[in-house]
């Protein structure tokens, strides 16, 4: 639906495949990206597309080196999007902080993907400070359509004052669906790429000049934005000054407490330079300023100090620095909605709250004893279930108290029961192994505990390496588990180098991880996870090793394999030991399997629904009551 | 005995014998479940089961055990106290010489376990193989794989774990052969109804061994570039001697004892005692074997195997069961007598459910050798 060649249509599109839209009308040509939550699909729609509209696209190792491979794009005069989410951003940061000195030629924008409230991250940030650290403009779309108008104008609005843009969305803008009406997609013109003789790409310290005058060009072109809107009367004495969806929850709270006739809006949209003149003339009737925004204080302190600079009374102000604008779990936590808002704006006014959240304690406790708990879990047939518990096995075996450092990827998941707690830490991506080249050097000051360190495939090639070869280089002693399932699973699914297939289809020869660490002159095994007493016997045997090690543990997603093939377990109840001692339903109580459950009689019970035939639990049963199901009958 | 359990399970089995180190690496707790397992000569609680009391704690050699009880229903003749129940005494080999030397000695064990095979008396045959170096449990079905896991090892293989694997996904009657803590451990596995197919053990060959190894002495051996161990021996008065393949090894007895299991030290039974048949060295003539006739049945498949042409008897050679009486007796009374050591080893006797009367009669009896 975002690529249908029918300008004037009015459509419905999720805000990152508004984002893809709105690059296309753009005539974008090169676009890069490392997948991240909440806006993978912003890419994937791209590469779906990059025939039919001559756009080269990949996904690139890390962010890092996607932003550079866009900036270089860029500078050879194609409009290039790098995609990334708001972790990634943080990834990209010396080169954000380098490329804003030679400036751009092509359009190059940034789309990053915050995620208030962390709901598919492992923290919740603001990626806004970048902009403001990097002297660049920032553009915060509010709503699903203005994702599209924004990155579409950002590739002009770059070429323009020569500068990268950042175009930064939350989940529920990446998220949500919202309609617009589509625009056409510009003519490419046939082009010849040529770096000239005298193109240089120079971060030189005296251009840092050349960065504040196009900040303060891109300035200039934000005062007459039609993006930052006042709504309102005006005369306000108060206004809410808001940017993202905060601005739409501003909006409805204002209606919901009556106070739309008293009470201005100014939604910024063109965030970052702060049009200052615009800020000045809109609140120069006001006495008090509300602040909405997610989920940094962004806004309020900036503005707050633009004021006491440039402003010529003094405001009252009122947000997350005076907790009348609050996440649930505090300023500046979390996200918000139209309820914390209203709930804010009633603090401000000393008005009854209109937001009646009826008192449900009573039913809590109720719900509490009948609704069994959900924890986080691995799918069914994750082969990182089965490598946790071999890993496991291994460690209780050893007997010297060894511990697991973790990362990101499905196998995050792995620091909670479906990974039997084994997870010690999880930070960044490449963390992992990071921290263990630093406990692997602790038996100097008496440590002798082993030291693992978990990562995935996609993992491995975006943040591990420098820290593997780090390993090596200092001697440090620790076991990297590599968990190969073969794809990036967290993030849908997309190849990466280890697969052997590219964004667009193309195939390359895979990146075998244990040719990479052979080559790193690591010690390498490899090993299957589902086969859990050879997996461990592996483990052992390299625990009594020194030095850097790695054991690829290889199996496909479950999920994947799933796809193509069918297959189902079931319980012979009869054989089943159930509750009895010998077993005491380990299967579905402690390896965890979401498909399996309990019969009234505690026998093991496995869903046909959600089993995906991994046939580890099989492997696994002591009484070895679980067999393949003879699917045929059911097709018949 | 009626019924053997015990209101204690895993988390004791780690407080009273695994965490103070009493553990012979028997296996018998091993694979019960998927909780306890055991790997080389470790064995471990990998995680809590979420039981109270479990047959782990109850079939392990080193929680209560009454030598007494655990023999009558075997009936065994009359309980001596340096041998323990016993009906007749031979020195026997197997009539085949190939088996002779694939196995230790006369290769009795080897060609009984094959004689059960070939006679479908059996179906398999748990015994203690190696992987050339390590000991490792063997599940034998043919003739074949017995040959294959005949020789003497001397590491503690935790080879119960390959008899709960067996009876827990494919029953089948089983011949097992242990050392004399194995033998405890299977009989307390008989006694106790809550252990799945108890009943399909139908033969225990018990060997002599008056202690057992850590597999520190096969990571020794592996530095010293060892790869396949090809024959192994304790000759009296010795230490370890092996046939490798980098040649001839011999380890002085001090030597030896440096690797010796630290709960062997508080092992009072060194033949065996609760087994059918308890099988071992002659310590006169090495292409003999002691073997000791102790169950009706275990009688009744000497006669078979006899009479079928598969096992040779004769008469034990002069002094040879005094000698073996006297090395029993011996090793009862350090045992017995320690408080608290033996040889500057922690010794624990707690475990033994040993009546005053029966322990007056092996100190007697060891105070006249």
């Amino acid at each position: 639906m975002f690529n249908v060649n029918q300008p004037g249509k009015r459509v419905i599109l999720t805000g990152n495949e508004a984002m893809a839209r709105g690059a296309l009308e753009a005539g974008v040509d090169f676009c890069t990206s490392y997948p991240g939550s909440p806006c993978v699909e912003v890419a994937d729609c791209l590469f779906k597309v990059s025939d039919s509209h001559n756009i080269y696209g990949e996904w690139s190792t890390n962010e890092i080196v996607a932003l550079e491979a866009a900036a270089a794009a860029s500078f050879a005069g194609l409009r290039a999007l790098c995609v990334m989410k708001q972790n990634g951003l943080a990834v990209t940061a010396d080169f954000l902080l380098t490329l804003n000195h030679p400036g751009i030629r092509g359009g190059l924008v940034i789309v990053v993907g915050d995620d208030p409230g962390a709901h598919s991250s492992i923290n919740e940030m603001d990626s806004r400070h970048f902009a403001r650290m990097a002297e660049i403009p920032l553009l915060e779309p509010a709503t699903v359509e203005e994702a599209r108008d924004m990155t579409r104008w950002a590739f002009e609005l770059s070429e323009q004052i020569k500068a990268y843009v950042i175009v930064r969305v939350t989940t529920r803008i990446s998220h949500a669906r919202g309609n617009l009406v589509l625009e056409k997609f510009p003519a490419k013109a046939e082009r010849k790429v040529k770096v000239e003789p005298w193109d240089r790409f120079l971060c030189v310290a005296p251009m840092h000049g050349m960065v504040h005058s196009r900040l303060e060009q891109a300035r200039l072109i934000f005062e007459k934005s039609p993006f930052n809107v006042y709504t309102g009367p005006e005369d306000a004495k108060t206004v809410v000054a808001a940017s993202g969806p905060a601005a739409l929850y501003a909006r409805e709270a204002l209606e919901l407490t009556g106070l739309e006739k008293k009470v201005g809006l100014l939604k910024l949209a063109a965030t970052w330079p702060l049009p200052r003149e615009t800020i000045l003339e809109k609140l120069k009737n006001a006495e008090q300023i509300i602040f909405a925004e997610e989920t940094d204080p962004f806004l309020e302190q900036n503005l707050t100090s633009l004021l006491a600079l440039y402003g010529r009374k003094v405001y009252r102000y009122f947000g997350q620095f005076s907790g009348h604008i609050s996440g649930q779990a505090g300023p500046g936590l979390g996200e918000l909605n139209t309820d914390l808002l209203a709930s804010g704006l009633s603090k401000v006014f000393g008005l009854d709250n209109p937001v009646k959240v009826p008192a449900t304690g009573h039913l809590r406790s109720i719900l509490k004893m009948s609704i069994p708990e959900r924890e986080m879990t691995l799918c069914s047939g994750c082969p990182h279930r089965a490598s946790f518990w071999a890993l496991k096995i291994a460690l209780e075996m050893d007997g010297r108290q060894g511990f697991v450092l973790g990362d990101i990827g499905c196998y995050t998941l792995g620091a909670a029961k479906s990974g039997f707690w084994l997870l010690r830490s999880i930070m960044c991506m490449g963390s992992g192994i990071g921290l263990a080249n630093g406990f692997g050097q602790l038996h100097r000051f008496g440590m002798n505990q082993p030291v693992f360190a978990v990562m995935g495939d996609s993992t491995f090639f975006h943040a591990c390496l420098p820290a593997l070869v780090n390993g090596y280089y200092n001697s440090a002693d620790f076991i990297a588990v590599v968990l190969d399932n073969s794809l990036t699973a967290m993030t849908g699914g997309q190849p990466h180098p280890g697969v052997g297939l590219t964004a667009t289809g193309s195939s390359v020869k895979p990146l075998h991880i244990e040719d990479v660490t052979a080559g790193l002159g690591l010690r390498t095994v490899i090993a299957d996870p589902h086969r859990i007493d050879d997996t461990v016997e592996s483990i052992l045997e390299l625990l009594q090793e020194k030095g850097p090690r790695v054991v690829v543990l290889r199996k496909e997603c479950a999920l994947a394999a799933a796809k193509r093939e069918r297959k189902v377990y079931q319980v012979k109840a009869l054989q089943c030991a159930g509750s009895e001692c010998g077993c005491n339903n380990f299967c579905g109580r402690v390896f965890g399997c979401p498909a399996i459950s309990m019969t009234a009689e505690s026998k093991a019970l496995i869903s046909d629904i959600l089993c995906t035939g991994c046939g580890v639990c099989a492997a696994l049963c002591p009484r070895r009551a679980i067999v393949e199901a003879d699917l045929t009958e059911a097709k018949n | 005995m009626t019924e053997n359990r015990l209101p204690k399970g895993p988390e004791q089995l780690m407080s009273e014998v695994i965490g103070p180190g009493w553990c012979v690496s028997c296996g018998a707790c091993a694979d019960l479940c998927p909780y306890i397992k055991a790997v080389g000569d470790r064995v471990a609680v990998i995680h809590p089961c979420g039981l109270a009391d479990g047959n782990c704690y109850s079939i392990c050699p080193r929680t209560a055990t009454d030598y007494a009880a655990l023999a009558t229903a075997g009936a065994n003749g009359n309980p001596d106290p340096a041998l323990g129940g016993w009906r007749r005494i031979y020195h026997a080999r197997a009539a085949d010489t190939q088996v002779i030397c694939a196995g230790q000695y006369g290769g009795v064990v080897s060609a009984l376990a094959m004689f059960l095979l070939k006679n479908r008396e059996c179906d398999a045959a748990v015994l203690t193989g190696s992987d050339g170096l390590y000991p490792r449990w063997k599940l034998a079905r043919s003739e074949a794989e017995v040959l294959a896991a005949a020789g003497s090892k001397y590491g503690v293989c935790p080879s119960l774990a390959g008899v709960n694997r067996a009876l827990g996904l494919a029953p089948e009657r089983l011949a097992v052969v242990g050392r004399p803590c194995q033998v405890v451990a299977l009989r307390k596995m008989q006694y106790c109804s809550s252990v799945i197919n108890r009943d399909k053990i139908q033969l225990v060959l018990g060997l002599f061994c008056f202690w057992g190894l850590d597999y520190t002495i096969y990571r020794f051996l592996a530095k010293e570039g060892v790869n396949k161990i090809i024959k192994a021996d304790v000759p009296k008065d010795e230490g370890l001697s092996m046939e490798t393949d980098q040649g001839n090894l011999k380890l002085s007895q001090d030597e030896t004892r440096a690797f010796i299991r630290t709960g062997c030290y508080s092992c009072i039974d060194p033949t065996s005692e609760l087994a059918d048949l308890s099988i071992g060295s002659t310590e006169a003539d090495s292409s003999w074997c002691a073997l000791i006739v102790r169950t009706e049945a275990g009688e009744a498949l000497v006669q078979r195997a006899t009479a079928s042409g598969v096992l040779q008897l004769r008469e034990p050679t002069e002094g040879t069961v005094d000698s073996l009486r006297n090395a029993a007796l011996s090793k009862k009374r350090r045992v017995l007598a320690a408080e608290g050591t033996e040889s500057g080893h922690s010794v624990n006797t707690g475990y033994l459910q040993l009546a005053e009367e029966d322990r007056r009669s092996i100190m007697e009896m060891a105070d006249r050798v």
